[in-house]
């Protein structure tokens, strides 16, 4: 992997964040509706709209508030929520902790089920415990999320008492109980992932299966565990990787049912409440956060490939 | 609690929901408390005496009380907060005629507060001193946090803030300055943002929350066939349909009295509410006097019929409505029972603030929102139904109203404003400019270990938190 490819990526990362920032401020100023409406309520007269619009900065000319935004988000500053009188930044930083935390767990229970089962499952295609597989994956796809979430509330916190029903306790305060605050989101989230990753991951282990490598593999007196895990599962992991890449980048502001549901102060509930208020400096510091990651995750996927198969690395 | 917070600033012009109204109100007290029955109950101010025709109010504040600043509770607190009041004219929640009738505000000694109004207002204590309006700050915490004070709110309160954190929880604790400490039972309350009150229930049966509030009796079964403590608030207020009267069909008066008509409101309360709240077809409490008999037409399709069929013309509408709530099970009843009439509707569902920018810029037909006025006075009732009303939302004009509104603000004293405000609900039950459906009501539900405070006079979903405790 050469200095060259490295910083081509970075380049290309940050043309698509400068390119979201000057989208998500354009959105916001031809979206219908305004802020003052949400603040300043009903019976508002003109000149209080006209007021609230010069304390906000909203009646100077739009090259004039995206240029005093952008200079404030290269410092760091992402503006103050009208609505609340919060500085985003704080509140960002507040967010990020759960719905990363959130994902990241959700993603690792995903992969824990889905690597093994798909591997297992493509081995013993047609047999028994495919087919159960493959049906229990079905069952999880066609399963709405919200309607795991209030069975598994209903199982572990009200039934059995084992686990939080709803809530969030930051990292900072007791480890122990952040982690089980999100051990059912995390479920709710990582049983329909872990479903889309079993098939992707068994096709492509199939596939792989049938590659004449392998079939030199098991010539060559290789047991079927050294076949899977050596041969086969490497190359069969790289839709997966993306997958996994684009999941990541999409639920961390994407859980919004889960984060409802689950009462967790996360990014896709306050990248909601901020459409819904027309709480533009909320909205645009969320999406470039949100996009900020996406492009992160998949650079380090793009990354990965490379490690995955020597191939790819090679032909760059 | 199912609201996020925005401001704990009672006057700030965002300070809307229970949640906000909880907190400022654990933090704050008010000169006043009305009790079930109208009554005031003495809370900053011990009492309020009437003189010169109901043009000038003396009220004695009590002695010795501090803000959790240090700093005292006097006249001149009382005084800065409603300067601030008429000054700002941000507050959403202070009755209009606050602004409009209080001309003058003076101290006649450090605990005597006499309010000076320029027409006489026989009610002003029970609307101006109590609730949103009442509620008095620290003026040295407020002209030190300026702006910041909705999140930096003094006040004499059983609780100090501790944390605000928008969008998922407040956290107040017990003010030990207070003179309420000896009554206040728990150390801390955290009011938990719980948009989802399904699980919202399932969280009180597991023990992970203890008591949750909702403004609307949704979960109200599932939470008795869980054995959970159920409080059903009837609100003073109703919760109805509001109309744009410069709407095709709808500026004429038979066809808003035909859909009124059409409305089983039985239907609705047994069907989208569970029989959990009450159905109405008064604007204020029935029990008011001021009310009493007078309501908007009730169930007659026959009649509705006729009158359609007298007008002649057909009649297609649309109905918002609020997404994920009670109002859309309501709404779409309603939507049957209007074409069993003959009235074509289609349903727009939409958020909070959706429907709310829609009826501002009075892009709709009909709308079984939150954005049906709240009447709880007959003073709502001007600001929703007079032709210069700030809540006026569907350009309803009654000239002889108008008129009794004036007349109505000139009443010396309730005996004299009580035929008038009669007239002034007959009126408006016979134009239908909107129409009740059922009353508003809101729900607690709580394990057994909870005493369940009494809801807030002012609404269905808030409560007085030093009236909240758990038994160890």
């Amino acid at each position: 992997m050469t200095a060259r490819y490295l910083l081509t990526r970075v380049g290309q990362a940050l043309l698509v964040l400068a390119c979201v920032a000057v989208t998500t401020f354009a959105l916001g100023r031809v979206l219908p509706g305004d802020l003052a409406t949400a603040v300043l309520g009903q019976s508002a007269t003109p000149e209080q709209i006209a007021e609230f619009h010069h304390k906000t900065g909203a009646d100077r000319p739009a090259v004039e508030q995206f240029w005093s935004w952008f200079t404030g988000v290269l410092h760091g500053d992402f503006g103050t929520s009208a609505l609340t009188g919060q500085r985003v930044s704080d509140a960002l930083a507040d967010r990020a902790a759960p719905s990363l935390l959130l994902v990241l767990l959700a993603e690792a229970f995903a992969l824990a089920v889905a690597v093994p089962l798909a591997v297992w499952a493509a081995y013993r295609q047609g047999r028994a415990a495919d087919k159960a597989a493959n049906g229990a994956s079905f069952l999880l796809l066609a399963t709405p999320q919200f309607a795991v979430a209030v069975l598994l509330i209903y199982v572990f916190a009200v039934r059995l008492g084992t686990l939080p029903a709803t809530g969030y306790v930051p990292l900072d305060e007791d480890p122990a109980q952040t982690f089980r605050t999100l051990l059912l989101p995390a479920v709710t989230l990582a049983l329909g992932l872990a479903a889309v990753y079993y098939r992707v991951l068994r096709a492509g282990v199939l596939d792989t299966l049938r590659q004449d490598y392998v079939l030199a593999a098991r010539a060559q007196g290789l047991t079927p565990r050294q076949v899977l895990v050596s041969h086969t599962l490497r190359p069969s992991l790289l839709p997966l990787v993306t997958l996994v890449g684009l999941n990541f980048g999409f639920l961390i502001g994407g859980a919004v049912i889960v984060e409802q549901l689950f009462a967790l102060p996360g990014l896709g509930t306050y990248a909601l409440g901020a459409v819904q208020t027309r709480d533009f400096a909320v909205l645009q510091g969320t999406v470039l956060l949100i996009a900020g990651v996406y492009v992160l995750v998949n650079l380090a996927v793009d990354l990965l490939y490379g490690v995955l198969d020597p191939r790819i690395r090679h032909a760059r | 609690m199912p609201f996020d917070v925005q401001t704990l600033d009672p006057i700030a012009p965002n300070f809307a929901s229970s949640m906000d109204y909880t907190a400022a109100r654990g933090v704050m007290d008010p000169l006043f408390d009305v009790d079930a029955q109208g009554a005031l109950v003495p809370q900053l101010a011990l009492g309020a005496v009437a003189s010169d025709g109901n043009r000038t109010f003396t009220v004695q504040l009590r002695d010795g009380v501090k803000f959790s600043d240090g700093t005292d509770f006097d006249a001149a607190a009382v005084i800065a907060h409603y300067q601030e009041i008429k000054d700002k004219k941000t507050c959403l929640g202070c009755a209009p005629r606050l602004v409009g009738l209080v001309s003058a505000i003076t101290a006649k000694d450090p605990h005597t507060v006499v309010f000076a109004l320029s027409a006489p207002w026989a009610e002003f204590p029970e609307v101006g001193l109590t609730g949103i309006a009442g509620l008095i700050p620290s003026p040295t915490a407020k002209k030190a946090a300026g702006d910041a004070f909705g999140r930096n709110p003094v006040g004499t309160g059983a609780f100090k803030l501790a944390e605000i954190a928008p969008g998922d929880h407040v956290t107040l604790v017990r003010n030990e300055t207070s003179w309420l400490a000896d009554r206040t039972y728990p150390d801390k309350v955290v009011l938990k943002v719980m948009l989802d009150t399904q699980t919202a229930v399932q969280s009180v049966q597991a023990g992970t929350i203890d008591v949750m509030v909702s403004s609307q009796p949704n979960q109200a079964q599932q939470a008795k066939s869980a054995g959970l403590q159920v409080q059903l608030n009837r609100g003073l207020a109703p919760d109805g349909i509001i109309m744009n009267l410069n709407r095709p069909g709808l500026d004429d008066v038979r066809v808003r009295r035909a859909l009124s008509m059409a409305i089983d409101r039985q239907a609705i309360n047994k069907v989208a509410y569970n029989g959990d709240t009450q159905p109405t077809t008064a604007f204020l409490a029935e029990d008011d006097p001021e009310q009493q008999g007078i309501g908007v037409p009730g169930y007659d399709p026959d009649k509705a019929r006729q009158l359609l069929a007298e007008y002649g013309k057909p009649v297609r509408l649309e109905l918002n409505t609020l997404q994920g709530s009670n109002y859309i099970a309501a709404t779409q009843l309603i939507q049957q029972q209007w074409k069993a009439v003959g009235v074509e509707t289609t349903i727009k569902v939409n958020t909070a603030v959706g429907i709310m920018q829609d009826v501002l810029q009075r892009n709709y037909d009909t709308s079984f929102s939150p954005a049906f006025m709240a009447t709880t006075t007959v003073d709502a009732l001007e600001v929703a139904f007079s032709s210069t009303g700030r809540l006026n939302l569907g350009g309803y004009v009654n000239k002889q109203n108008d008129e009794l509104f004036g007349q109505l603000g000139a009443a010396t004293d309730s005996a004299a404003a009580l035929p008038i405000a009669r007239q002034i609900l007959t009126n408006v039950s016979n134009d239908v400019p909107s129409i009740p459906v059922v009353r508003k009501t809101g729900m607690f539900a709580a394990s057994a270990k909870v005493h369940l405070p009494a809801p807030d006079g002012y609404r269905v979903d808030a409560f007085t938190l030093t009236d909240l405790w758990l038994t160890r």
